[in-house]
């Protein structure tokens, strides 16, 4: 099969197929008539589907390749599949979406496919300056995408705060990368890390290192770096919402592993407690927000704020389990995140009128399928056993008490406990009390399908969990942690 | 070992879900279909349950049924479910109260197929809570099962319905994530003492904890429990929960959930940290004397009788908590039987005051009065349910009540002797309610026109009766399965402590067992 192609080029199999249909979205758009726009959807999950399969074919063939530094390893290649799955879920509850507000163009899904080509070289990235422009692909992806339904208000505001905020955090990283470079004199992860060793702590690396620390925290949406979150998540569309909430929090915590192991591992005793007061803030502002919180979307991103500070509770055990539990976590966090974006895109309907949790009353009566769906995900969300979220939380309380970690997991666990309730409201909304309306909600068929795939997917996370942590396990086996 | 050949404990488990299944593909419309659905269902997994009685090897306190399979690898988990002549029981009780507790919600209108579809899911994860032998397994069950109770109370509940669900939910979880983190510490731990990963019961309990962390791990597993059972100061949640929940709602929650945080205590907490048991044992003591005094004087000045019933609960489950901290053979298979007979009786009250409310809508005591002259039948299993309630000999409340005293009378007479005005203030209160209810002559004019029981209210009764006869006559087949497990829990939680001092599970406490019940035969 691989015939004339050159063992380097591989590794890059995946980008390229994304990256070639995306090319050929945006040329079937320009020479398209109208009518066939709801197809672009269909090409790009044909794509994504064509791009997995490459990306299944090197699980297990790590490489370092292109002057070392791409490498191809097994977090890299479960990582991709995680942004391979987020996108095609994307595409499956957009058309839908898209068409209701006039919007479903080529380029939408040509933006999202050409975001994830930035995640992936992020994620792959072992040298500092490929990943700043990994992440610009992606952030450049993203601004547009935020602002998408362009005539409606709230859409643009998200957009450009999301382009303020991004470029302002994106800076503040680069200026982190200029101060270790300026010691180091490389930025190959592993480069400083022989630095730090051979050559000690100085306190402008620790400078550096606590500004890339920090540029992270603004893009996984951490406290108290999170203020961009609720406004951008409210704002933008519900499905881009979706798409922003998970991939690109799984992206950067994968870089923030990284980082933090291959680059700055010797400095983790600097590092450790600045994660886990991240993480403190994280759980207690995002969760007690979100308890306040009218909007449904703005909620949401209050409580993704709060799973960021949970996730962060497993980077900061520094161990290879609590890698892993994070992959994990991330997976988990994505599937559970999009199928309640989802529907929040199906209830809110043209212009979504309908964001606000009161909207929500009665649905069950009037929408079973579409009630259960939702409620599945907020109590994977609230971490209940037998689902996703609780297997992730507990995957990553496991690393903090093996850790040591006790405060630590003690403060998560009884944030979690508050957090049930925020999430309990909107299900008590949905059972509970009596339907106002009727319930106009025109169902896509692809995205009743995706409500499917994540719901099938939230069970079996859930109750056999075993191969896909394997899997994360695994894909932390180079690492020092 | 006494297996039967099939995985008797899975199908026991997980044949609810075989009824949840075929109900989603039932019209909502058809209620008839769906109730009927759900009542085979609970039928048919009340007789798969049967041959666990059969089938049970006497004399041994090791597992029975015991299944074993790899579920969780690399967190060295396994699927792995047994019971012991105390599970034994609990199991039994939950298939049955369900199975009755579905008869009693033929009244439910609304929603049926998400009602019968909650109560067959719950049902799964009650049978779960009690069978697990993983930490893991159980923690799963304990917390999923919140899910549909939350729905049963909140959705089919009385006014305040939203409240009660939310506050029951909030109360369990916030102790439950505490005694997760327990779990994860002695997960670790036995990792780091014994270089396995597992969550096995019996491999846990194999590794001692040092006596620094023992008492906080203990206090985290003994909140999740206290929460549960519930004991003061932790029981604000049990009277809004049971007020507003359904009918059948509350003869789950005080038959069977109530029984999961004093069965936590029995198979988790207390084996786990002997050291830390013996060292609380006078806190818990006194909770438990003043969960049953404070719950018995607040069930008096109640004028709601689902009300009284649920404080009546506070009580009772004290005295249960009394027995188990006690640590001896009577006290532990009292508070173990008293576990079975409050799920009797305190069941058949619910169900009792759920059939008149059905006819009244109140059950505020000063609405009544003389009913029965109207109602005879549906008064004298009223009287039956009180009596067994307050422990009559003859009927199974006394059994249970008098043995976890008179065993708490031999290691710490004090607290037995507080624990003892429970007898007199239950009756009080029992029979003062009884009298105003049922006697005097009818005033308020809506009572006068009161139909007696239907056939299926009475067949419902008569089933509930039937065990308390037996029990208070004959509780000999009952006793004997559970003593070896009640056995080697005291030598579990008191053997670990002192192995000086001299304990013979097989000699002189046996007896004076086998003399008791002797003795308590010719008392009646």
């Amino acid at each position: 099969m691989t015939g004339g192609i050159d063992i380097s080029i591989r590794p890059l199999l995946p980008v390229v197929v994304l990256t070639v249909t995306a090319v050929v979205v945006l040329f079937v758009d320009v020479f398209s008539p109208r009518e066939r726009e709801s197809h672009y959807g269909y090409l790009g999950v044909a794509g994504i589907a064509l791009a997995a399969w490459f990306a299944l074919g090197l699980w297990g063939k790590g490489s370092l390749t292109f002057t070392q530094t791409f490498i191809t390893d097994k977090l890299s290649v479960l990582t991709t599949l995680i942004y391979l799955l987020i996108a095609a879920l994307t595409f499956l509850f957009s058309p839908g979406y898209l068409h209701h507000e006039g919007r479903n163009l080529g380029e939408y899904y040509a933006l999202v496919l050409f975001a994830v080509v930035g995640l992936i070289f992020m994620t792959s990235a072992q040298h500092l300056i490929l990943f700043f422009v990994g992440l610009e692909v992606l952030s450049i992806a993203l601004y547009a995408l935020a602002g998408f339904v362009r005539q409606r208000d709230l859409c643009n505001e998200a957009a450009l705060k999301y382009l303020f905020l991004g470029g302002f955090s994106s800076s503040i990283l680069l200026l982190g990368l200029a101060f270790i470079y300026s010691v180091t004199d490389t930025l190959y992860l592993r480069g400083v890390a022989s630095y730090v060793v051979a050559h000690g702590a100085s306190s402008t690396l620790i400078l550096g290192m606590s500004l890339v620390m920090v540029g992270f925290f603004f893009k996984i949406s951490a406290a108290p770096f999170h203020a961009w979150a609720p406004d951008v998540y409210g704002g933008a569309p519900a499905p881009v919402a979706g798409f922003m909430a998970t991939a690109a929090k799984v992206a950067v915590f994968a870089v923030l592993l990284r980082f933090l192991d291959s680059a700055v591992f010797p400095l983790r005793s600097h590092w450790m407690a600045m994660v886990t007061v991240v993480s403190v803030l994280s759980m207690v502002i995002g969760n007690f927000a979100a308890l306040r919180q009218e909007n449904i979307k703005r909620m949401l991103a209050y409580s993704s704020i709060a799973h960021a500070g949970y996730a962060l509770v497993g980077v900061a055990a520094a161990s290879r389990q609590g890698g892993a539990a994070v992959v994990f976590y991330m997976l988990a966090y994505s599937l559970m995140n999009l199928g309640a974006f989802g529907v929040v895109a199906l209830v809110g309907r043209q212009g979504e009128g309908y964001v606000n949790i009161s909207d929500y009353a009665g649905l069950a009566a009037k929408r079973p399928v579409l009630a259960a769906a939702m409620a599945i995900c907020l109590f994977s969300l609230a971490g209940i056993p037998g689902t996703a979220g609780f297997m992730g939380k507990f995957y990553v309380f496991a690393s903090g008490v093996k850790a040591n970690q006790i405060p630590l997991v003690v403060i998560a666990v009884i944030n979690s406990a508050v957090a049930a309730y925020y999430y309990l409201r909107v299900v008590y909304m949905m059972y509970m009390e009596e339907p106002k309306e009727e319930y106009q909600i025109v169902f896509h068929p692809a995205a009743v399908f995706a409500l499917l795939v994540i719901v099938v997917g939230i069970f079996q996370l859930g109750i056999i969990p075993g191969g896909l942590l394997s899997a994360s396990y695994s894909s932390f086996a180079w690492f020092t942690f | 070992m006494g297996g039967l050949g099939f995985p008797i404990l899975t199908v026991v488990t997980f044949f609810p879900l075989v009824g949840v299944l075929i109900l989603l593909f039932v019209d909502k419309g058809s209620k008839r279909v769906l109730r009927w659905t759900a009542f085979v269902t609970t039928v048919v997994e009340f007789l798969l349950s049967l041959p666990l009685y059969f089938k049970f090897q006497l004399g041994t306190h090791h597992f029975q049924f015991v299944e074993k399979i790899s579920w969780i690898k690399i967190l060295g988990s396994y699927y792995h479910l047994g019971i012991d002549g105390i599970t034994l029981f609990l199991v039994l009780l939950t298939t049955f109260l369900t199975m009755l507790s579905i008869l009693a919600s033929w009244t439910i209108d609304k929603h049926v197929k998400e009602y019968m579809i909650s109560f067959l899911l719950l049902e799964t994860t009650m049978v779960g809570v009690f069978c697990s032998l993983d930490l893991l397994l159980f923690y799963l069950f304990w917390e999923a099962m919140l899910v549909p109770m939350y729905l049963l109370i909140g959705v089919w509940g009385g006014p305040r319905r939203v409240y009660a669900a939310i506050k029951f939910f909030l109360y369990t979880m916030a102790g439950s994530v505490l005694m997760l983190v327990s779990i994860i510490y002695l997960y670790y731990h036995h990792y780091k003492v014994a270089g396995d990963l597992t969550f096995n019961l019996a491999s846990l309990l194999s590794t001692p904890v040092a006596a620094s962390v023992a008492p906080w791990l203990f206090l985290a597993f003994a909140l999740a429990f206290a929460i549960k059972v519930p004991m003061w100061p932790f029981h604000t949640w049990l009277p809004d929960a049971h007020v507003e929940a359904p009918t059948a709602g509350s003869v789950i929650l005080a038959g069977v959930l109530l029984k999961m945080g004093t069965y936590g205590f029995l198979r988790f907490c207390m084996p786990f940290f002997p050291t830390a048991t013996l060292h609380f044992s006078y806190l818990f003591l006194t909770l438990a004397v003043i969960s049953i005094i404070y719950g018995a004087l607040v069930a008096m000045v109640q004028d709601d009788v689902k009300k009284l019933v649920a404080y009546s609960s506070v009580s009772h489950l004290g005295t249960v908590m009394l027995g188990l901290f006690a640590l001896n053979l009577q006290s532990v298979s009292g508070g173990v039987l008293q576990m079975i007979n409050h799920g009797l009786s305190t069941g058949a009250l619910f169900l009792l005051v759920g059939m008149i409310y059905d006819r009244r809508h109140t059950r505020l005591i000063k609405e009544f009065g003389g009913i029965a002259k109207v109602m005879p039948i549906f008064a004298t299993f009223f009287m039956i349910a009180t009596f067994s309630s307050i422990g009559l000999p003859g009927l199974n409340g006394f059994i249970g009540e008098f043995l976890s005293l008179v065993g708490a009378f031999k290691t710490y007479p004090v607290f037995a002797v507080l624990g003892t005005t429970a007898t007199v203030l239950s009756a009080a209160y029992m029979l003062w309610m009884y009298k105003r209810v049922f006697f005097h002559e009818v005033t308020v004019e809506a009572n006068k026109e009161l139909k007696d029981l239907s056939f299926r209210e009475f067949m419902i009764m008569l089933m509930v009766v039937i065990p308390m006869f037996w029990i208070g006559l004959y509780p000999k087949p009952v006793l004997e399965r559970m003593e070896p497990s009640v056995l080697n829990f005291i030598s579990q939680v008191k053997g670990r402590v002192s192995a000086q001092k001299e304990f013979s599970p097989q000699g002189k406490e046996r007896v004076s067992m086998a003399a008791f019940i002797v003795e308590n035969k010719e008392l009646r």
